[in-house]
């Protein structure tokens, strides 16, 4: 077995996956010091980086997840009762209606694969595996990494080392909340 | 020789490596003329302490 301090993770790929992500993320360290950089390019190889670890958090949540959970877990947490399809029959205020219909249970179709990093930490919160305390450091690291999403921007945004040992130091904790779940 | 070096590092973790043998399995070159310092010192030193403490063991 190969001496991985990604050992916790059973599924050699992703393990494989994750330390290739590590080894990748070491040679964008150099670029983000090297003085021959501008700034704005440096802020880029940091959204990077930060793009990249959130993808490794992503993913020791899903080891976490896997561990504990099934399929029908999930199914059963994101399934609801539901009225549809819904009549109305007076409109008290534009935030009161009286209504009828038909109560249904709404299965979902979400399975541990389709979970993404929003749904995980939410799970995990509601299942009580993680604190309100991690849920808002993840929270943090998701949102950075929903900043590839240029759209939605409305500035152009800078990125520092400072926001990159953040999301470093949240990493860490939870590779190491994981690990001693796993263990 | 060299292919059953190279085999033997690949087995290591980051945490366990040197910056030479990190410099030889990917093929780069970081910032630093003490090739045996361990990686972990090294991202330490350089202002990534908390990558440091990622990569460890």
């Amino acid at each position: 077995m190969s001496k991985s301090q990604f050992n916790f993770v059973s599924d050699t790929t992703l393990r494989s996956n994750i330390e290739q992500v590590f080894e990748h993320i070491a040679r964008l360290l150099e670029i983000v010091k090297d003085p021959a950089y501008p700034i704005e390019a440096k802020s880029v190889f940091c959204k990077t980086i930060i793009i990249h670890t959130g993808s490794v958090v992503e993913a020791l949540l899903y080891t976490l997840i896997e561990s504990k959970y099934s399929d029908d877990n999930i199914k059963n947490y994101y399934s609801s009762w539901q009225l549809h399809p819904v009549t109305e029959f007076h409109s008290i205020s534009p935030t009161h209606k009286v209504v009828a219909g038909h109560y249904k249970y709404i299965a979902s179709k979400l399975g541990i694969q389709k979970l993404n990093l929003g749904q995980m930490c939410d799970f995990l919160k509601a299942k009580g595996d993680i604190t309100p305390e991690i849920h808002k450091k993840l929270t943090k690291v998701r949102n950075l990494r929903n900043e590839q999403h240029l759209a939605t921007q409305k500035k152009l945004k800078k990125y520092t080392i400072k926001d990159v040992n953040e999301v470093f130091k949240i990493a860490r904790e939870v590779k190491e909340f994981v690990a001693s779940k796993l263990h | 020789m060299a292919t059953k070096v190279l085999n033997s590092i690949k087995t290591k973790s980051m945490a366990q490596m040197t910056v030479a043998e990190f410099e030889r399995t990917n093929k780069t070159e970081l910032r630093t003329v003490d090739k045996s310092m361990k990686l972990t010192e090294y991202f330490e030193k350089t202002g990534f302490p908390e990558f440091s403490r990622l990569i460890a063991g």
